[in-house]
């Protein structure tokens, strides 16, 4: 192959791998200070909550993913947490309906309310920031309205138990895991997600290259929304009610745990997988200052520090 | 076609019909009172709103009621509001003891009785009805001494730091903590009043401080259940004590059945229909206590069930 | 220069909407309002500006080569990289693109192998009518002597190309039939053998 350098390859691949190592690096940094401080850290037990703990966002985050590669933005993640709990919470009481009704309606609300933030902007031209504001207000205030300004709850142990273990693995945790895979496998092996990357590289070429620019921003909405959904379902299980006021600033833990791990804002770059370091690693920074039983001032403190260090990190790499 | 235009003009002479009556009923004019509440996504508020309504319905009164969103701002702009539709009175249900002052200033200098439920304000309003937070955290805290003989490790959950709430029962807590030097505060740390975080706090502390926990007390029974839930799924609820302030339903619920220890009864009823009371009585010119305290009631599952009929007519 | 030429050839491919006028492809009049609908008819186009509706910039070479006929390697929605690796792989060679790999992003490359790359993404869904707007500006003698090639061996093998250009001795070396545009009007078609760069220019610069 004349015009292929095997070094060229090779550089490739490293650095495609380099992109996550500012993310790698702050994780095991991390990881080191907190075992050294805290006996607690490095247990079984506890590396297990972490990972349940970061369930909701790392979800939420994958989600979100797609829409940032598309170039976009969804500030309306936390309310439709808040939302899909809500009507979850409504179908899921005790001898009412079978497990799968009230998962299905929480996903199906997620992914209806995604489709209607895609709709505006793809179709209507609203700028995403605008449109998901909007979405995130009515959301909120829908979740209200179906639940009075109350948690919902009385909820089936079964749907409680959406939350729990299996075994020893958490099944929110196996929950994020599956869908991560799924998310992968799409923007590597589906058309529409090669599509997505298109999209948000370059919307102009997408358009030339014979792409519908509007579907695909449709379809990355409404994935999002319906990874809103699903979220709204293990919180709930979690908490065992619906409440209207869950999910207040989700949409910037998510959207921060992507932009971690790689992805530009701008659209076009990044992935499922520094999505799923970044969630990580700001799971952990939270886990252990608690551990360390650090004011909540200084927590929040940290982690913007670290957040923005990681993000520093990896931008001034990138130029290299 | 001539049919459904008269069921029309009927129905809309009905309708323009019954708002008159409501403001000369009895030949007298009915009192209207504005109430400006904190946040309505707040389910004790909620209740104190419901309270309040029906008391203005028993009294006679017309309650306009607007929903500041937790925006202090907001409120100095609805009581204005208030005070320009000359209201008889305003019933504020303060956002913050400095930023929601200027709202009293304003109606007391335009001479309009106002009337602070539930929270204070710097600024002295004409009246005010509302519970002591610091004695909800002192039976709080007083109910687990007694239930640890006055020796153990407790961890404390807050609600967001700086509202009046966290700070008044901080300060109860801390009282009862130190005429019990053998109870230990092991840590303390805000959840934000979220049933969320709290589940994520006390897994945390449940891996940080392990056996040496014998007690949480969460600002709130929205903590509480969180905490409750982390502390059930590890399987450690027999040697804790879990206790809340508010005496929710979900709470009730988990009282009677055995889970949450206790929590602690703030009577929206009684706060909401008192202040609907001073405030009409303020417009009628009668005289009125300064300060008006609804005790706080510890609720355990001893008591029970004096609780249960109220929650469950919500 | 104003003319609208570019205009006319957006309009034809679907990037563009057209005020008026029918747009007939083997005869048959045809609708036309998205990118797509032309590439199913099999036309394709190279526009203008290669950085606004050319390349993908941070998208890999190989996978802006296949961005308008990603479907012939594709299984129903599913990418078969295999077909889709030996095509690319194919026409880096055909095209003689000068790259590190099909891996590379495509921004890394030099103004004439980015050229290349679009001109394989249009030329990939095998179209029968070819749309070419100023495809050698801003690009070195080599690559352009390439792109003139290109142009040749599609003619020779019966394809119709549409060259947009203000190179004047590009047109009259390249074209059979040249159409010259003045604010928006075709003002006369040409016989490149039989017309000097002076004539075209008369009846293109605007009175």
């Amino acid at each position: 192959m004349p015009y292929q350098s095997d070094t060229g390859l090779v550089r490739q691949r490293l650095s495609a791998c380099a992109n996550q190592l500012g993310i790698v690096l702050a994780l095991i940094v991390v990881c080191t200070v907190l075992a050294n401080r805290s006996p607690g850290f490095l247990t079984y037990a506890n590396l297990t909550n972490v990972v349940r703990q970061i369930s909701i966002n790392g979800i939420l985050a994958v989600g979100v993913t797609f829409v940032l590669l598309t170039g976009g933005v969804d500030l309306s993640l936390g309310s439709l947490v808040a939302l899909t709990g809500v009507v979850v919470a409504h179908l899921a009481h005790p001898g009412d309906f079978p497990l799968i009704v009230p998962v299905a309606a929480g996903i199906l609300a997620g992914a209806c309310c995604g489709a209607v933030n895609g709709i505006t902007i793809a179709w209507g031209g609203v700028p995403p920031f605008i449109a998901t504001l909007g979405m995130m207000t009515v959301a909120r205030g829908l979740a209200l309205v179906l639940s009075g300004g109350r948690p919902v709850s009385n909820m089936s142990p079964q749907m409680a138990r959406i939350a729990g273990d299996v075994g020893p693995i958490p099944i929110p945790a196996l929950i994020l895991a599956v869908v991560s895979v799924a998310a992968w496998w799409t923007l590597r092996n589906l058309r529409l997600g090669r599509y997505v990357f298109a999209v948000g590289g370059n919307e102009n070429a997408a358009r030339a290259a014979g792409i519908s620019v509007r579907r695909v921003k449709l379809f990355a909405y409404t994935v999002c929304g319906a990874l809103a959904g699903l979220a709204g379902v293990v919180l709930a299980a979690r908490i065992t009610t619906g409440q209207p006021n869950a999910g207040i600033a989700y949409e910037l833990d998510a959207i921060a745990a992507v932009v971690i791990g790689g992805t530009s804002l701008s659209g076009g770059i990044g992935g499922v997988g520094g999505t799923v370091l970044g969630a990580l690693l700001m799971g952990v920074i939270g886990n252990g200052l608690d551990l360390l039983n650090v004011s909540s001032y200084y927590q929040q403190i940290t982690k913007g520090l670290i957040i923005v260090g990681a993000v520093w990190f990896d931008r001034w790499h990138r130029k290299q | 076609m001539r049919r459904a235009i008269g069921v029309m003009m009927a129905v809309l002479v009905c309708g323009c019909g019954s708002r008159k009556e409501e403001t000369t009923g009895g030949g007298e004019r009915q009192p209207v009172i504005g109430v400006s509440l904190l946040n309505l996504a707040n389910e004790f508020i909620v209740t104190l709103n419901v309270e309040m309504k029906k008391q203005a319905e028993e009294s006679g009164v017309r309650l306009i009621v607007n929903d500041a969103q937790r925006s202090a701002e907001r409120q100095v702009q609805q009581v204005e509001t208030f005070i320009a539709q000359k209201v008889d009175a305003i019933v504020l249900n303060p956002c913050e003891v400095e930023a929601s002052s200027p709202a009293v200033a304003k109606a007391i200098e335009a001479g309009i009785p106002i009337v602070n439920v539930n929270s204070e304000t710097r600024t002295a309003p004409t009246a005010f009805v509302g519970s002591r937070d610091e004695e909800s955290a002192r039976l709080a805290m007083e109910y687990i001494a007694d239930r640890l003989d006055g020796k153990g490790g407790i961890l404390m959950m807050h609600g967001y730091m700086g509202q009046a709430a966290q700070i008044k029962r901080d300060a109860g807590a801390r009282e009862v903590l130190e005429k019990h030097p053998d109870l230990k505060l092991l840590a303390a740390q805000t959840a934000e009043w979220d049933r969320a975080k709290a589940v994520t706090l006390m897994e945390n502390w449940l891996q940080a401080h392990g056996d040496k926990i014998d007690a949480v007390f969460a600002q709130n029974d929205e903590m509480a259940m969180g905490a409750l839930l982390a502390i059930e799924q590890a399987g450690k609820k027999d040697r804790i004590v879990v206790v809340g302030v508010d005496a929710i339903a979900d709470a009730l619920k988990a009282v009677k059945d055995g889970r949450l220890d206790a929590t602690v009864f703030q009577d929206a009823a009684g706060q909401g229909r008192g202040a609907v009371e001073v405030a009409l009585r303020l417009i009628r010119g009668e005289a009125v206590d300064k300060e008006t305290y609804i005790p706080f009631k510890l609720v355990t599952r001893e008591n029970i069930s004096e609780f249960l009929t109220d929650g469950a007519a919500e | 220069m104003g003319a609208g030429r570019s205009d006319v050839a957006c309009a034809i491919f679907g990037l563009a909407p057209a005020d008026s006028g029918d747009i007939l492809v083997h005869g048959h009049r045809v609708s036309i309002r998205h990118p797509r609908d032309a590439i199913e008819l099999g036309i394709g186009m190279v526009t203008e500006d290669r950085k606004g509706h050319g390349i993908v910039p941070d998208m890999a070479v190989g996978h802006n080569a296949t961005l308008a006929g990603l479907r012939a390697y594709c299984r129903g929605p599913v990418v078969r990289h295999a077909s889709e690796e030996a095509a690319v792989a194919g026409t880096i060679r055909e095209y003689a693109i000068k790259t590190d790999g099909a891996r590379q992003a495509v921004s890394q490359l030099s103004g004439g192998n980015q050229q290349k790359v679009v001109i394989a993404r249009a030329l990939l869904p095998a179209p029968d009518i070819v749309i070419l707007d100023e495809p050698t500006r801003g690009i070195d003698i080599g690559a352009k002597a390439e792109v003139h090639a290109i142009v040749a061996e599609l003619t020779c093998r019966g394809k119709a190309v549409i060259l947009v250009s203000s190179e004047l001795p590009e047109l009259l070396a390249l074209c059979d039939r040249v159409l010259v545009m003045r604010q928006g009007t075709v003002t006369a078609e040409l016989d490149p053998k039989q017309t000097t760069q002076a004539q075209i220019l008369e009846y293109a610069i605007p009175i």
